[in-house]
């Protein structure tokens, strides 16, 4: 589902340069249910971002569901974004000017799917997370944990291969986290791919695979070291 | 196309959302009103006088002796000078006139159509020496000139039969004649004042001059009457020249003249300046009416990219997540203006009410002119356009925010 390869990253201000990744190369298979975990500051949210297209990479190559994505333009991006990814963030990103039917439409008429098909998917995506007598609710008048459970019907309305979560539990309490985690796992069983940034060893735990990342590499946990790689420095992500 | 969400959006900001709907809605109902004004008077400032004012000179002279208090010296100058006048180089016609038109000073009567039960019409009128049509350069329509022979006799100052009313022929402007002689039959007939103490029988029509009072409702209507104008205090000639004599005759005139008689006072202006002179008031409130247009156009369009700035900076996270859904630049983009346009399409609308309505409220209490759906639709064409441009930078910043904004967390 995913194959990167060496892929950097460097922030650069006047004086300073942050590697955000650093040759990091790692593989995640279709359907697998996979935990990125690590300190603050170990490019967890960088690694994320470039797994979303959300942000671009200075070298290495990124293969997508079997496209080569390291050259694409900003609008061909924006269309893998829109059909192939969906993204759940920690602070849920909902529109608050939006009532709930409106914020899960929002990703559909980018598509520019017709009024039917559209009104169909997001009945069908909030009825999987729950909330489907809550149409013509705002934001404000929802939970923190329907919050987010209209983000992941807003994720899973276009039909992703892939769920990019950042840090999905990170703003609830531990009941609503695990709610959510109810639904990724239900999610990833239809056979969509997730991809879950969290600082939770718990949460991770609930995942297929997890991994560690420290200053933008892939780490081995009992070595405590960036993990010594023979030829293209390939991770191996595994349990 | 996001329409419906967009408006709903709109709705949920509702402060900010009419503040700018009410400013683009009164800014419209002024923009108009104020174009209705600035069109209706250029074109009647625009208007054909009907007169060569370009080469019309206009003599006063102000007498400062007793002598002109003689009605027999008076008219002995008064032939003099129209003798002197007309004898100038380049001078095609000379004429005494009581009044001078075009000048915003004048005279008026009330006639009505001789036999009519009708109420009487407002006639500005002129008492005028012979030759006036073609010093004024206007056209004769149908008819005849004034003759010596309607003027009084030597010694009279009136005509009036024997039944003591004043009779005399008169010349008349088209416009005048259709007034009271809606069947266009005017020629030789004859029109009265209230108590039928006046009669004037109609010898001819003017097709068209000006009066004083050019931008009036009844600016075209005029009498020219067979009576010799001047007073101990003044007396007023149009010189009419040829094509560019004006400024050789006006340099040498006054010499020639208090030559003549050197107990008076003269002044010399053209035609032309005396109209511009009775203009400056309205060409000032249509220079006026015309900045207050700018003014409120650019108060307004700081007002839209003020707000669509806002929107753009308030939302940057939120475009960002617009983004990371799929939104391409270009979708960002078209947000925006969407939102620009509906706010200014739903302004413009009440506006076009307002603009209506204060129209009509300023009809009522000013007799202004009437709003022109032309008119309008071109406001509103251009608002728009301005509306769209003023939120176009606001706009091309928000198609510039970059997905990744999304993740972040402050």
């Amino acid at each position: 589902m995913l194959e990167m390869k060496n892929i950097s990253k460097v922030y650069r201000t006047e004086h300073v340069e942050t590697h955000a990744l650093s040759e990091l190369t790692v593989t995640v298979e279709a359907g697998s249910f996979v935990a990125v975990m690590g300190p603050s500051g170990c490019g967890k949210t960088t690694f994320l971002n470039t797994a979303g297209l959300l942000d671009t990479f200075d070298t290495g190559t990124y293969h997508l569901d079997g496209q080569d994505v390291s050259k694409l333009k900003d609008r061909e991006m924006s269309r893998i974004r829109n059909e192939k990814i969906g993204f759940i963030f920690q602070t849920f990103n909902l529109i608050p000017d939006l009532n709930v039917f409106d914020n899960v439409d929002v990703p559909l008429r980018y598509r520019g799917m017709p009024a039917g098909a559209r009104r169909q998917a997001i009945q069908e995506s909030l009825d999987i997370v729950g909330l489907s007598s809550r149409l013509k609710h705002l934001p404000s008048q929802l939970s923190g944990g329907q919050q987010q459970r209209v983000a992941i019907a807003r994720a899973l309305a276009g039909t992703p291969r892939l769920i990019l979560a950042d840090e999905p539990t990170g703003n609830l309490d531990s009941a609503m986290a695990n709610d959510i985690m109810d639904l990724l796992e239900k999610i990833n069983e239809t056979g969509t791919t997730v991809i879950m940034v969290t600082h939770d060893p718990e949460l991770a735990n609930r995942a297929h695979r997890q991994i560690h990342l420290l200053d933008g590499r892939q780490i081995d946990l009992e070595m405590d070291e960036p993990v010594p790689l023979a030829g293209d420095r390939a991770a191996t992500v595994g349990e | 196309m996001e329409f419906g969400p967009i408006v709903r959006s709109l709705f949920h900001n509702k402060t900010r959302f009419w503040l700018v709907t009410l400013e683009i809605a009164l800014t419209l109902a002024l923009v108009i009103n104020c174009a209705v004004y600035i069109l209706d008077m250029g074109s009647k400032m625009n208007r054909d006088t009907g007169m060569d004012i370009e080469n019309i000179l206009v003599v006063h002279t102000e007498p400062v002796s007793p002598d002109f208090k003689d009605e027999t010296f008076l008219s002995q100058v008064r032939d003099e000078d129209l003798r002197l006048l007309a004898a100038q180089p380049g001078v095609l016609s000379a004429t005494a006139f009581h009044q001078i038109p075009l000048s915003g000073s004048g005279s008026s009567a009330g006639r009505r159509a001789e036999g009519s039960d009708l109420n009487t019409i407002v006639i500005p009128y002129y008492l005028v020496t012979m030759n006036a049509l073609r010093t004024l350069g206007a056209e004769l329509e149908s008819g005849r000139d004034l003759m010596a022979s309607d003027y009084p006799p030597a010694g009279q100052d009136d005509i009036r039969d024997d039944d003591g009313v004043q009779r005399f022929n008169v010349l008349v402007t088209r416009s005048f004649a259709d007034k009271l002689f809606p069947d266009g039959d005017a020629l030789g007939k004859a029109v009265v004042n209230n108590d039928g103490t006046s009669v004037q029988t109609i010898v001819g029509i003017i097709k068209h001059m000006n009066n004083s009072w050019p931008t009036s409702d009844f600016g075209s209507d005029v009498m020219l009457f067979p009576l010799k104008p001047g007073t101990a205090e003044r007396m007023r000639y149009l010189v009419r020249t040829r094509p560019g004599g004006l400024d050789a005759l006006a340099a040498t005139l006054e010499e020639s003249m208090l030559t003549t008689n050197p107990d008076r006072i003269i002044t010399l202006t053209s035609l032309a300046e005396v109209r511009d002179d009775t203009f400056s008031e309205d060409v000032a409130l249509v220079k006026i009416f015309g900045g207050v247009i700018v003014l409120l156009f650019v108060v307004t369009s700081l007002g839209i990219f003020g707000l669509a700035s806002f929107s753009v900076t308030e939302r940057t996270r939120q475009i960002g997540t617009r983004r990371a859904l799929g939104a391409t630049r270009a979708a960002i983009l078209r947000y925006f203006l969407i939102e620009t346009w509906v706010i200014t399409g739903i302004g413009l609308t009440l506006g076009t009410g307002m603009a209506f309505g204060l129209n009509m409220a300023l009809a009522s209490i000013a007799d202004s002119p009437r709003l022109e759906l032309p008119l309008l639709l071109t406001g509103i064409v251009v608002f728009w356009l301005v509306g769209m441009l003023a939120a176009l930078l606001p706009a091309m910043r928000a198609m510039m925010v970059p997905p990744v904004l999304a993740t972040r967390t402050v």
